[in-house]
């Protein structure tokens, strides 16, 4: 099971500090649902494109436009019959079928899914999840909330092992299960999901215990070990907010 | 000190709190991510996400729901490859969780089974189908609304008898509600 989306690699992106990333990515997610014209959202999409080029290399770049690829038929099948107004570009048995304004609707709801679906996959290849919950917890997430998300983190692979095990030893003593209707399958999985949330409860006041014994829930401060440091991160805010400041300007005003 | 009185102390423990919530929340996330049943004619599949949330709110209660069905999904999603969808998802599954663990806190009984149900689905539903819209038109969004209401169903269908099974099967269980 892969419980991280980071790819490994040494561009800008992979170096910058989390929180400013974290930033920049609400923003761009703003900045697509702003009223933008579709040259502007465009050059925005492509700029976004050929970063995620330059960073991760051609082909991961085409994996989040395999992801989005039935939304944007469903796009394209479903948004033009609701738009009448604008000149008719495409009329079957004096049917309009397509609009100019029916088009350029389209085009802003697809540069606007894909844009926000690449920004995202963007972000999380570049991003370790270790470090975007250090940079959550820069922005006041509390340590309780950071540490049970790390916690989970760690503990989804033994789950899925679990899982597999106990599946496997099901499948043992249970007949041939090729070939059978969905509730049937359902009613075969049933005694693997009652072993195996019994087998995770279990372990709920054994994890407990551990954490009391390290302290947590103690009213005093803790150290951490991981921390991410602030001196580069003032300088790398501002120049970053000027430029993308200059860019929604800009983008405003195409 | 019997087992029973052991696990009524231990839950008030900020610690257990914790290990309750990261255990389920990774429940919940597994449920999603990797126990999927293929649906044949439509080629599609039902994630068992809504299964650990009904479990989750009806053995655990609201805000464990809430928090853990929001925070499981949501993980599910970044894994998936959908992250952008993640915050949707906390919020959308949350609030179900939250809902049917408010519903049938006191007893469970049919009346509050069917009301669970449509008030999670609406709620759900409605929350995804509303973003979609607004990420990528109206009209496109109705297309999700079947799946997701199917994923309700498969929820309740299997979070219940679930839930019980696994409260005769591990007696304790029952004191782990906070």
């Amino acid at each position: 099971m892969i419980t991280s989306t980071f790819i490994q690699g040494n561009s800008f992106l992979h170096k910058a500090d989390p929180r400013l990333k974290t930033s920049i990515l609400l923003c761009t997610v703003i900045l697509f649902f702003l009223p933008l014209s579709i040259t502007a959202m465009f050059i925005f999409f492509t700029g976004l494109v050929l970063i995620s080029i330059y960073s991760l290399g051609f082909f991961k770049t085409l994996l989040p436009f395999k992801m989005v690829l039935p939304i944007i038929i469903f796009v394209i099948i479903l948004t033009p019959p609701f738009f009448k107004d604008g000149a008719s570009i495409l009329i079957i048995k004096n049917i309009i079928i397509l609009t100019s304004e029916g088009l350029l609707h389209t085009i802003r709801l697809i540069l606007r899914v894909t844009g926000i679906t690449i920004s995202f996959y963007i972000f999380f290849s570049t991003t370790s999840i270790n470090n975007f919950i250090l940079a959550l917890e820069w922005f006041k997430l509390p340590y309780k909330a950071a540490l049970v998300i790390t916690i989970a983190l760690r503990y989804i692979p033994s789950m899925v092992i679990i899982y597999n095990n106990i599946q496997d030893a099901h499948k043992l003593r249970s007949s041939n299960t090729q070939k059978i209707y969905f509730w049937k399958k359902i009613n075969n999985m049933f005694p693997t999901l009652v072993s195996v949330l019994i087998h995770s409860i279990k372990s709920i006041p054994i994890l407990s215990m551990a954490l009391e014994l390290r302290g947590i829930g103690s009213a005093t401060k803790r150290s951490q070990f991981n921390i991410i440091k602030s001196n580069k991160m003032i300088l790398q805010i501002t120049i970053s907010g000027v430029i993308l400041l200059l860019v929604i300007l800009v983008a405003l005003l195409i | 000190m019997s087992d029973n009185e052991n696990n009524s102390s231990i839950k008030n423990f900020p610690a257990f709190k914790i290990a309750s919530l990261a255990i389920l929340i990774a429940v919940t996330t597994v449920f999603t991510y990797i126990i999927r049943i293929p649906i044949a004619p439509t080629r599609g599949y039902i994630n068992f996400g809504d299964v650990a949330i009904f479990f989750t709110a009806i053995t655990f209660g609201p805000m464990t729901a809430f928090l853990a069905g929001g925070l499981g999904t949501a993980l599910a999603d970044l894994f998936a490859g959908y992250a952008q969808w993640a915050p949707i998802t906390f919020f959308a599954h949350g609030l179900q969780g939250l809902l049917i663990g408010l519903i049938l806190r006191k007893k469970i009984n049919i009346i509050g089974i069917v009301f669970s149900f449509l008030a999670a689905t609406v709620v759900m539903a409605g929350i995804y189908y509303i973003t979609a819209g607004f990420m990528y038109g109206f009209g496109p969004a109705l297309a999700e609304i079947p799946g997701n209401i199917l994923q309700n169903v498969a929820g309740i269908a299997v979070g219940l008898p679930l839930a019980a099974a696994v409260r005769k099967a591990y007696p304790p269980i029952q004191n782990y509600k906070w």
